[in-house]
């Protein structure tokens, strides 16, 4: 009888209180209305900083960059979750109107921007002809640096960076957790490439483990391997043949053209792609795997990497330096164990310079330069925030922010957050500050810190609900 | 039923509990550079809760998993050591005592910084 008094109290406590009762209670999870009036008064930053708007009703914005005379250039993403499609465009921010300088083809999204020697150098994501690197003049003229880069999936080509002569670049991975599943036909991508899987950069050998769905590509059940097209079983021993381009690496090209080279693989999404001029190294910030599909992951933190040449960084079987064989925790609730993929690991897995917030989306990446901004030598991490419930259960928003991260320690703290009792984008709170910072940029001086906020993004009954002319470019600097 | 798992089913209530009487935390502390780490043990704190903790708890508050600021520390030791619910456990060998002790201590600091 007393075990079930205990019983019956436990259920109506967990009810409201523990995490498997719960309902899930992310940024986008909000009835409020899809119209936006930014205000920097709803903002809170450090003591003797400030944050204006720059430019407002911007479409989907996802990276800012400078030229020689500090004029300022957006890029629009053209390609949405919730599988949007717009058209992705370069813009020079004026007093007045942006003005156009290129438009792109219905291949989006643009993921970045970078200047360099009177030109711009543009990622486009691909997901309709696979991610590109383009090379833009300032008087709008595009030519194609490299192509058929494997966009087309969950993940995209990401920011580039210029460095010793190369241009690096993050190429994100088709899937989650390396299988093609259900989730996939959620995005909308395996019904236009139904053959379209992972691609690893060096020869991999296959446990054989396979997962078992609908088939969405038509009648009955799936089973899926690893590396391999819907539908398609992998053997024990299987290898899969290493080629480049390859999905979940950072990858470069030397900047006269030439061959791509892979700078390190086994990321998942290496989405913020940033060079640390104090250190001279670069830094990554990875999107970590989430709770949905074939292979679903659970409390998979976003990650700061140490880009090092030649290193493997573990996905599919690895979380943030830990192996799913070894951590249990990562199982999701409800889902079977996690079964690595790899027969065989092809390296040693490194160790994170930070774990960001599960689900925070910690995106576009820079480092302070200068002491007159303050904090010189740590990251600025734009984190888009969580898209719950479709990435998994969250107890409150995550991210919707911008947090500064010490590579030597790994603290984060945050930086620019919304008032209020919790993180959430400026729509949960029915207030005008930040609503998913994607991308942050130094201006060349040093001295301010380019907030790029996508604009509203809601998640409802299951469907991505982007906002379309909701963007904002967002300066911060210290107060003189 | 056994004592072992009747303090179990103790503990479970009170974190519960514990979870439905935790405040509002004012969240401008970090942004005033609060607390202030001025001891070994809270710089090692502070390094082992963002190596262990923050991803799902990011500042003490509530993210993946609920916030843990209100949540006594008894209760914060018996949850890292066997995670109920969703929470992963932190085992000895991964996080040994002295890292756990703190942990405790830097959130303590945090509370404190955060009223
Ligand atoms: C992978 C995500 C994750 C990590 C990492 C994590 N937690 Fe948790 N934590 C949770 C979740 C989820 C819950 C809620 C458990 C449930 O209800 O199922 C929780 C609950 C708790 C609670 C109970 C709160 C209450 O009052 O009921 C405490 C205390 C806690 N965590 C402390 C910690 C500490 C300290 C660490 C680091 C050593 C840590 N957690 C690491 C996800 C995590």
């Amino acid at each position: 009888m007393k075990t079930l008094n205990y019983a019956l109290l436990l259920a109506a406590l967990c009810s409201t209180s523990c995490y498997s009762f719960r309902g899930s209670k992310g940024g986008g999870q909000t009835t409020a209305a899809a119209t936006r009036q930014a205000s920097a008064d709803d903002i809170l930053l450090p003591a003797g900083y400030q944050i204006e708007i720059v430019a407002e009703g911007l479409n989907y914005p996802t990276a800012l960059t400078t030229d020689d005379n500090g004029g300022l250039y957006v890029t629009e993403a053209g390609y949405v979750y919730g599988d949007v499609f717009t058209t992705p465009r370069l813009l020079r921010l004026n007093n007045s109107q942006p003005e156009v300088i290129y438009s792109g083809d219905k291949n989006g999204p643009w993921t970045g921007v970078t200047y360099h020697d009177g030109s711009f150098y543009i990622s486009e994501g691909g997901q309709t002809a696979g991610g590109k690197m383009l090379k833009v003049t300032r008087d709008g003229k595009a030519s194609v640096l490299l192509d058929s880069l494997p966009g087309m999936g969950d993940h995209h080509t990401n920011n580039p960076v210029i460095w010793k002569d190369h241009l690096y670049f993050g190429q994100g991975t088709a899937t989650n957790s390396g299988v093609v599943g259900p989730d996939n036909a959620d995005f909308g991508w395996l019904k236009r490439f139904p053959t379209f899987h992972d691609l690893p950069c060096e020869d991999i050998v296959l446990a054989g483990v396979n997962f078992e769905s609908n088939n969405h590509l038509g009648t009955g059940k799936a089973n899926t391997g690893a590396y391999l097209p819907f539908n398609t079983a992998s053997r024990p021993g299987q290898t899969i043949k290493g080629c480049i381009p390859c999905s979940g690496a950072i990858l470069r090209i030397p900047l006269r053209g030439g061959k791509t080279e892979v700078v390190a693989w086994g990321l998942r999404n290496p989405y913020g792609l940033a060079l640390d001029r104090t250190r001279n190294k670069l830094y990554v910030a990875e999107n970590g795997a989430d709770d949905r599909g074939s292979r679903p992951i659970f409390g998979a933190p976003d990650v700061l990497w140490e880009v090092k040449e030649g290193a493997w960084y573990g996905w599919p079987d690895y979380v943030a330096g830990l192996s799913l064989k070894d951590h249990k925790g990562f199982k999701a609730p409800g889902s079977a164990p996690l079964k690595p993929l790899l027969l065989k690991e092809p390296g040693e897995v490194p160790k994170p310079v930070a774990k960001l917030g599960v689900h925070s989306s910690s995106n576009g990446t820079d480092f302070s330069t200068s002491d007159q901004f303050g904090f010189k030598g740590e990251a600025f991490v734009a984190q888009f925030g969580d898209m719950a419930p479709n990435v998994g259960k969250v107890w409150k928003p995550v991210g919707f922010k911008v947090v500064r991260v010490d590579p030597e320690t790994g603290v984060v703290t945050n930086f620019a957050i919304n008032k209020g009792k919790h993180d959430g984008p400026a729509s949960w709170h029915r207030a005008r500050g930040l609503e998913r910072p994607v991308s942050v940029t130094f201006s060349a001086d040093g001295k301010s810190l380019y907030v790029v906020d996508f604009g509203i993004m809601l998640m409802r009954d299951g469907q991505v609900l982007p906002q379309p002319n909701t963007g904002v470019i967002w300066k911060i600097s210290k107060k003189s | 039923m056994e004592v072992m798992q009747k303090i179990r089913l103790i503990i479970i209530l009170a974190l519960f509990v514990s979870l439905q009487a935790a405040c509002h935390r004012n969240r401008t502390a970090a942004l005033e550079g609060r607390p202030v780490i001025n001891s070994e043990r809270l710089k090692n704190g502070q390094v082992m809760y963002m190596r262990y903790c923050e991803s799902c708890h990011p500042g003490g508050l509530a993210g993946l998993g609920p916030g843990i600021l209100g949540t006594p520390s008894f209760l914060k030791r018996f949850q890292v050591r066997h995670g109920l619910g969703t929470m992963p456990a932190f085992k000895k060998e991964t996080l040994p005592k002295k890292d756990l002790d703190d942990i405790i201590l830097y959130l303590k600091a945090v509370k404190k910084a955060s009223k």
